[in-house]
C-alpha cells in the first residue's frame, strides 16, 4: 500500500501537544527509548527480499530527541511554523527499511512553552496505539523526572505474536465462515455512492482534504441515547442509520453502503500493545420499501451485529478475495467512513506540565468524506473529513447542519418514512421555497391584454416604422396591422373564436406574419404546422386538434385535401391565391371576446408512446413571459431581431411577437435559411440584427463561420433548447462582442421560465440557467416532492403564471404531468402572483434534473427519463421505438444517443428484426420519412440477434454497441469516385459522417447525415477547393457526382478545383520526408514567381 | 435523484381543484392547499384512466362560465337587434 501510494499522508498516525512549564528533556527522551525499547512494533523494519516484503525486529534502537529552537521567532510565525511541521510531519512518509518507527519532534517556543509532535506510521499503530503511547509516556515522564524507575510491567507478548497467532487462527473452517459471511452481504454488484459534489471527480483519487469539526447538543444526544435504549440499539446504530439516511436523501439510492473503523482489540493480553490491529468493516444496508426510521433502526442494528461477529476477516484480504472492479477515482468497496468512538482517546499527563493538544489539520482525505463521532460530557463531538477536491466547506457545513436536522426529526418522531424526516433548517427552507422565487412582478400597463393588443397598442405608437423585412418587402406597422385585421375579419366570419385552433401550415413567410397575427386577432388560437414534416405526421396534428380551419399556401395545401383520416375536413385557405378575397374585409382591428385564460397557441412536441402532443398555451402565460423578456433585455425601436426559428417550435414565439410589442424591426429568415451558417452571417450583416436565438449546435457552427467577427451589429444572442456547453460560450465571447443568455425551460410553460446572462469571467465550469423569471417560481423536488438541498440534484417543477393549460385532448397525461402544488403556504402573503389563485394551482414536471447552486442559481445536469435534446430538437426516443415498431421486419426496437466523437451526437437505432427479415437500412429509413420529422431520423440503423439485457432483464442502454463504419445497406449499388474532385469530396464525406467509405451516387442523407454535418461539409469544401457553395445547391443534390459538377462549375479559375484535388491525392500519397522536400521546392518556386 | 425504473406501486387518489383541474396525489398523503378528493383511489394507470373519462373539457372552470356568459350576453343582443 505503501508503495502504491507513497507520500500519501493518510497511512501516518499523529498527535501534537503544547506543554506550558518548565519541561525535562532528559526525562522525555528517556521515556521515549523506554517506550521504543518496550514495543518491538517500533522497532520493526521493512526490506524488500526477492521483491517479497520481510519484517525484521531490531533487538535494540536508539532514539535522539533534538530539540528545534524557536524562540527567536515572533508568537504568530511560532504558531505558523507549528502549523506547518505539523502537517509536514503527518503527510512525510516513513522509510521503512529504517528505524524506529517513532518520529519525535520537540519545539522551543520559549523557556517554559514546547510543542510536541509524534508521529507513527500506521502500518504499525492506529488510533488505540496513540493512547497507549499517551499512557506510558504519562507514566515513564512522571517517574523518571523524579528520579525513579519505569513503573510499567513488561508486555507479556509482543504484536508479532499477535500477527503470527492471527494468521494461524484465520485459517480453515473460521475463515471459510468468515469469507461466506462477507461475500453474501457484500458480493453481487456493490452500488457506488454517488454524492453530488461540487466539481467534477478527478480520474485518479486524490487525497487532499480538509476538515470540519462541530458539536451536537447534550439535550439532543440525551434523547438519541434514550431512543437507541427504547429501541434496543445502541447510540453508535442509531447515529450510523441517521448517517445513512443523510446520505440516501443526497443521492436517491436505496442501497448504502458505509465503511466503518473497529478497534478489533478484543483480548486482554493486546489491549498494551502498539501496534496496527484497527479494522474496517463494511456495512450495507437496504433502505428500500419506505421504511420509517424506527425500522431501518432495526435493519442497521442486524447489519451491525452481523458485522461485529465477523469482524476477524481484515479489510485488505477482503478487497482481494471481493475483488471489486478497479476504479482509481474512488475507494474500493465503499467511498463513506463512518467514525464512532464512545471513549475518549487517553489524555496525555505530565506533571508540572500543562499539556494542551494541537489539532493538526493534515490537509488530507482518506475516503471521500468520514464522519467522525465522539461521546463526551458535553454532547457529542464531531468533525467530517473531506476531500477538498470533490467538496466545499460550505457544502459540508450544510451537510452536518442537514445532519443535525435530521437526528432531531428522528428524535422528534422515529416513526416517520425516512423521506418524510425533516432535512432542510427552517432558514434554508425559507430561503429555496419562498426567497429565491420571490419575483413577483406587476406589468400594470399590459394587464389583461391579449397579445395582439399589445400589438395594436404598439401600432398606434409608430403606425410608419418598419414592423417586418423578408428578402425584398418591406412592411409597416400599420400596413401589417391591416393586412392581419382583414385576415382577422375573414377568419371570424368564418366561425373563428375564442377557443378555435386554427392551423396554419405555411413556409417561412410575410404571409406567415400575417397569418399568426390574423388568427390571434380573430380570437383563435394558432396550430402550426411545418411544411416539411411528412404528411402523415401533419394530417395527426389536424386530426388530433381537429382545427377547422386551415391557412396555407398553394404549395403545401395539397397535403390536407382528401384526406380519409379527417373525418371533418378543416376548410383551407391559402393566404396566397385566396388573398383577394380576404383583402375585401374591412382593415379595422377586430373585437373578439378572447381573454388571457383563452388559448394562444398550441405547439406538438414529441411524445415518449409513439405520437406527438400538443402543447395548449394561454395569452396571459406568454404574455408574462414576452413582458418579462422587455423588461430583461430592454429592446427599442432601433433594435431588429431576426425570425428564423421553425415556427413549430416554441422559441420562434417570442421572435414573432416581442420585437413588435416594442416597436422593433422583425427581420425573417428565407425558408431553411436557419440551417446554412453562411447566410445567417450575410443576413445579420445586411440587415444590420441585433438580437437572435440559437440553439448551442447551431451556435457552434455559426461561431466558426468565416466573417463571423464581422457581425458588428449584433447585441445580443440567446441560447435555449439544451445545455450551453462551456467551451462554446467561451469561443463565442472569443469571436463576438455581444452579450450571450442562456435561457430554460420547457413548451408546457411558456418558453422559458430561467434566464441566465453569461459572463466573460466566471466562476464555474459550466454554464447555469440562472434564476426563474418574472412570476414563476422553481421548485427542485426529489421523487416524494420534497425539496432538495443546495447541491443536491433534483427534478425541476414549474409553478407560477407561465403554466400552459396542458395537453390537447390529453387529459390523463395533463393529470400526470401537471401536479398539485405543494408549497402554496409557505408562501409570504405580499409575495402572491399576480393574477394567480392563492390554492388549487398546479406545478409542472419537467423531467429535467437540476441542483442549486448555493448562490440560489440553478444548474442544470440532464434528464430523468429517456427524453433527449438533439441539435435542439425535443425527442422523445420512446416515440422513434413505437415508430420504428410498427415496421413489419421489427420485432424490438431501442434508440440510443451516442456520441462516439466528442461533440457529435448522433441518434442510432438498434433493431432486432422479426424471423426471417433482413431489413435494409434504406427500407427503415423511408419507413420513418413518411412518419417522423428530419430530426427524429436515426443517423444509423444497427441490426442485432438479441437486445443486450441486464441481470434484471431490462435493456441495457450501456451494451449497446457503437455502430460500424461500414457503409449502410441503403439499396443502392456502390460506385466509386471516378474523378480526383469526387475522390476527395468522397474522402471529406466519409471523415464527416464517420464512414470509411462513400458512393458518388450515395445520398448524404441516406448515409446518415443531418443539415449541422452538412453545413461542415460545405466549410471544408469551401478550405480545400477555395470554392464558396449555398448549403441550399447541397440540399437540392447531397450525392457526391452532383456536388463535385457544382464545385468545378463555381471554381475561380478554370480547372482549378481538379488540379487542387490532385496535389491532395499526391501529397496524401507522399512519406512525410517527401511531403515536407516537396513544400520547400514548391515555396522557394513561389517566392521565386513573386520575383518574377 | 436518479429515478431508476422502477414500477410505481404507489396507491393514488384523483383530486381535483376549484377550476375543475384534474390531477393525482399519492393517497397516503393529506391534499395540497386548494384540491379535494373526487373518490377514485388506485394504481396511477387506474387513476388516469378514470380522468380520460371524466375530465372532457379542459378549459378552467372560470373561463368555461365566462364563455357562457358571453354566449348568453350575444344571444341577448342578437334577439334585441332582431
Amino acid at each position: 500500500m505503501d508503495q502504491l501510494e507513497s507520500g500519501s499522508a493518510a497511512y501516518t498516525i499523529s498527535a501534537a501537544f503544547r506543554l506550558t512549564g518548565s519541561l525535562n528533556t532528559l526525562a522525555l527522551e528517556q521515556s521515549l527509548n523506554e517506550i521504543v525499547r518496550r514495543h518491538e512494533a517500533l522497532r520493526t523494519t521493512f526490506a524488500a527480499r526477492d521483491g517479497r516484503p520481510i519484517q525484521m525486529i531490531a533487538p535494540t534502537l536508539a532514539l535522539t530527541l533534538t530539540i528545534n529552537d524557536l524562540t527567536h521567532l515572533p508568537r504568530l510565525e511560532q504558531k505558523a511554523k507549528l502549523e506547518q511541521l505539523a502537517v509536514e510531519q503527518v503527510q512525510r512518509p516513513f522509510n521503512l527499511a529504517q528505524g524506529p518507527l517513532l518520529r519525535v519532534v520537540l519545539l522551543k517556543l520559549g523557556e517554559e512553552e514546547h510543542s510536541l509532535i509524534l508521529t507513527m506510521p500506521h502500518i504499525v499503530s492506529d488510533g488505540w496505539s496513540m493512547g497507549v503511547l499517551n499512557r506510558e509516556l504519562a507514566a515513564l515522564y512522571t517517574a523518571f523526572s523524579a528520579g525513579q524507575p519505569s513503573p510499567l510491567v513488561e508486555l507479556p507478548i509482543q504484536y508479532a505474536d499477535y500477527v503470527c497467532w492471527q494468521r494461524e487462527w484465520l485459517q480453515g473452517e473460521a475463515l471459510d465462515s468468515q469469507l461466506a459471511y462477507w461475500k453474501q452481504q457484500l458480493g453481487g454488484s456493490l452500488p457506488v455512492l454517488e454524492l453530488p459534489t461540487d466539481r467534477p471527480r478527478p480520474a485518479v483519487q486524490t487525497f487532499r482534504g480538509a476538515t470540519h469539526s462541530f458539536i451536537l447538543p447534550v439535550a439532543l444526544t440525551e434523547s438519541l441515547q434514550a431512543l437507541s435504549r427504547r429501541e434496543g440499539a445502541t447510540l453508535f446504530m442509531t447515529l450510523l442509520a441517521a448517517f445513512k439516511t443523510l446520505l440516501y436523501r443526497y443521492t436517491g439510492r436505496e442501497n448504502i453502503v458505509v465503511g466503518i473503523p473497529i478497534a478489533n482489540r478484543n483480548r486482554p493480553e493486546v489491549e498494551e500493545l502498539i501496534g496496527f490491529f484497527v479494522n474496517t468493516l463494511v456495512l450495507r444496508t437496504d433502505l428500500a420499501g419506505e421504511p420509517t426510521f424506527r425500522e431501518l433502526l432495526g435493519r442497521v442494528r442486524e447489519v451491525t451485529l452481523g458485522a461485529f461477529a465477523h469482524q476477524d476477516l481484515p479489510f485488505e484480504k477482503l478487497v482481494e478475495v471481493l475483488h471489486p472492479e478497479r476504479d482509481m477515482s474512488r475507494n474500493p468497496l465503499f467511498q463513506v467512513m463512518f467514525a464512532f468512538q464512545n471513549t475518549p482517546m487517553e489524555p496525555l499527563i505530565l506533571p508540572g506540565l500543562a499539556v494542551s493538544p494541537v489539532e493538526i489539520d493534515s490537509k488530507t482525505a482518506q475516503f471521500d468524506l468520514t464522519l467522525f463521532l465522539e461521546e463526551t460530557g458535553q454532547g457529542l463531538k464531531g468533525m467530517v473529513e473531506y476531500n477538498t477536491d470533490l467538496f466545499d466547506a460550505t457544502t459540508i457545513e450544510r451537510m452536518v447542519k442537514h445532519y443535525q436536522v435530521l437526528l432531531e426529526g428522528v428524535v422528534d418522531n422515529p416513526e416517520q418514512r425516512l423521506w418524510q424526516l425533516p432535512l432542510l433548517t427552517e432558514a434554508e427552507r425559507r430561503q429555496i421555497l419562498v426567497t429565491w422565487n420571490n419575483t413577483a412582478v406587476e406589468y400594470p400597463h399590459a394587464a389583461r391584454k391579449c397579445i395582439h393588443e399589445l400589438f395594436e397598442a404598439q401600432v398606434e405608437r409608430t403606425p410608419d416604422a418598419v414592423a417586418v423585412v423578408f428578402e425584398d418587402q418591406h412592411v409597416t406597422y400599420r400596413e401589417l396591422n391591416r393586412r392581419a385585421n382583414q385576415l382577422a375579419h375573414y377568419l371570424q366570419k368564418r366561425g373563428v373564436g375564442p377557443e378555435t385552433l386554427v392551423g396554419i401550415c405555411v413556409e417561412r413567410s410575410l404571409e406567415m406574419v400575417v397569418g399568426l397575427y390574423g388568427i390571434l386577432k380573430a380570437g383563435g388560437a394558432y396550430v402550426p404546422l411545418d411544411p416539411t414534416y411528412p404528411p402523415e405526421r401533419l394530417i395527426f396534428m389536424m386530426a388530433d386538434t381537429q382545427a377547422p380551419v386551415l391557412l396555407t399556401q398553394k404549395k403545401p395545401a395539397s397535403v390536407f385535401t382528401d384526406q380519409p383520416h379527417l373525418n371533418r375536413p378543416p376548410r383551407l385557405i391559402c393566404l396566397d391565391s385566396d388573398w383577394e378575397n380576404i383583402a375585401r374585409h374591412t382593415d379595422q382591428n377586430s373585437v373578439s371576446r378572447v381573454t388571457g385564460d383563452n388559448l394562444v397557441y398550441v405547439i406538438y412536441t414529441s411524445g415518449s408512446t409513439g405520437q406527438p402532443k400538443g402543447a395548449m398555451n394561454t395569452h396571459a402565460a406568454i404574455r408574462n413571459r414576452l413582458l418579462w423578456m422587455q423588461q430583461a433585455y430592454c429592446l427599442t425601436e432601433t433594435d431588429r431581431v431576426m425570425q428564423k426559428t421553425p415556427f413549430s417550435f416554441d422559441v420562434s414565439v417570442w421572435e414573432f411577437f416581442w420585437p413588435l410589442l416594442n416597436g422593433a424591426c422583425l427581420v425573417v429568415a428565407q425558408p431553411e435559411g436557419h440551417k446554412d451558417s453562411a447566410y445567417l452571417v450575410r443576413l445579420v450583416i445586411e440587415q444590420n440584427v441585433t438580437t437572435m436565438h440559437f440553439v448551442p449546435p447551431m451556435l457552434q457552427v455559426f461561431v466558426e463561420e468565416q466573417g463571423v467577427d464581422r457581425c458588428k451589429s449584433l447585441k445580443r444572442v440567446i441560447c435555449s433548447g439544451e445545455a450551453l456547453p462551456f467551451d462554446l460560450q467561451q469561443r463565442f465571447f472569443a469571436r463576438l462582442g455581444a452579450e450571450l443568455h442562456n435561457l430554460y425551460g420547457p413548451t408546457e410553460a411558456s418558453v422559458d421560465v430561467t434566464f441566465w446572462p453569461c459572463q466573460r469571467e466566471c466562476q464555474w465550469r459550466f454554464v447555469p440557467i440562472g434564476r426563474p423569471i418574472a412570476n414563476i417560481r422553481i421548485y427542485l423536488l426529489d421523487r416524494h416532492l420534497q425539496p432538495v438541498p443546495v447541491g443536491v440534484p433534483g427534478e425541476l417543477h414549474i409553478g407560477g403564471v407561465g403554466l400552459g393549460r396542458g395537453y390537447c385532448n390529453r387529459p390523463e397525461l395533463t393529470a400526470d404531468k401537471f401536479t398539485p402544488h405543494p408549497f402554496e403556504d409557505s408562501q409570504a402573503p405580499g409575495a402572491r402572483l399576480p393574477g394567480a389563485a392563492a390554492t388549487g394551482s398546479r406545478l409542472y414536471r419537467t423531467g429535467d434534473l437540476a441542483r442549486y447552486l448555493p448562490d440560489g442559481n440553478i444548474e442544470f445536469l440532464g434528464r430523468i427519463d429517456h427524453q433527449v435534446k438533439l441539435r435542439g430538437f425535443r425527442i422523445e426516443l420512446g416515440e422513434i421505438e413505437a415508430v420504428l415498431g410498427q415496421h413489419p421486419a421489427v420485432q424490438h426496437a431501442v434508440m440510443l444517443v451516442r456520441e462516439d466523437q466528442p461533440g457529435d451526437k448522433r441518434l442510432v437505432a438498434y433493431l432486432v428484426p422479426t424471423k426471417g427479415q433482413t431489413p435494409t437500412t434504406d427500407n427503415l429509413r423511408r419507413f420513418l420519412q413518411d412518419k417522423l420529422p428530419e430530426y427524429m431520423i436515426p443517423s444509423a440503423f444497427v441490426t442485432l440477434l438479441a437486445l443486450p439485457l441486464t441481470p434484471n432483464g431490462k435493456v441495457n442502454r450501456k451494451a449497446l454497441p457503437a455502430p460500424d463504419t461500414n457503409r449502410p445497406e441503403i439499396g443502392r449499388e456502390f460506385v466509386a469516385p471516378r474523378t480526383p474532385v469526387e475522390e476527395v469530396l468522397a474522402g471529406i464525406w466519409a471523415g464527416v459522417l464517420g464512414l470509411e467509405q462513400v458512393g458518388v451516387y450515395d445520398n448524404f442523407f441516406d448515409l446518415g447525415g443531418h443539415s449541422l454535418l452538412a453545413t461542415q461539409v460545405i466549410s471544408r469544401v469551401r478550405e480545400t477547393f477555395m470554392v464558396e457553395l449555398p448549403l441550399r445547391t447541397f440540399f437540392e443534390a447531397p450525392v457526391v457526382a452532383k456536388l463535385s459538377r457544382s464545385i468545378i462549375a463555381n471554381e475561380a479559375r478554370p480547372g482549378q478545383a481538379e488540379k487542387i484535388a490532385r496535389v491532395l491525392k499526391m501529397v496524401e500519397s507522399l512519406s512525410a520526408e517527401e511531403a515536407k522536400e516537396m513544400l520547400q521546392t514548391k515555396k522557394k518556386g513561389m517566392s521565386n514567381e513573386a520575383n518574377d | 435523484m436518479r429515478q431508476e425504473e422502477q414500477e410505481d406501486k404507489t396507491i393514488y387518489k384523483v383530486v381535483v381543484n376549484h377550476e375543475e383541474q384534474y390531477s393525482i396525489w399519492p393517497a397516503d398523503r393529506e391534499n395540497a392547499l386548494g384540491w379535494r378528493d373526487v373518490g377514485k383511489t388506485g394504481l396511477k394507470e387506474e387513476c388516469l384512466a378514470y380522468i380520460k373519462e371524466v375530465w372532457t373539457d379542459m378549459r378552467p372552470l372560470s373561463l368555461r362560465k365566462k364563455m357562457e356568459e358571453a354566449a348568453r350576453q350575444r344571444q341577448a343582443e342578437n334577439a334585441q337587434e332582431s
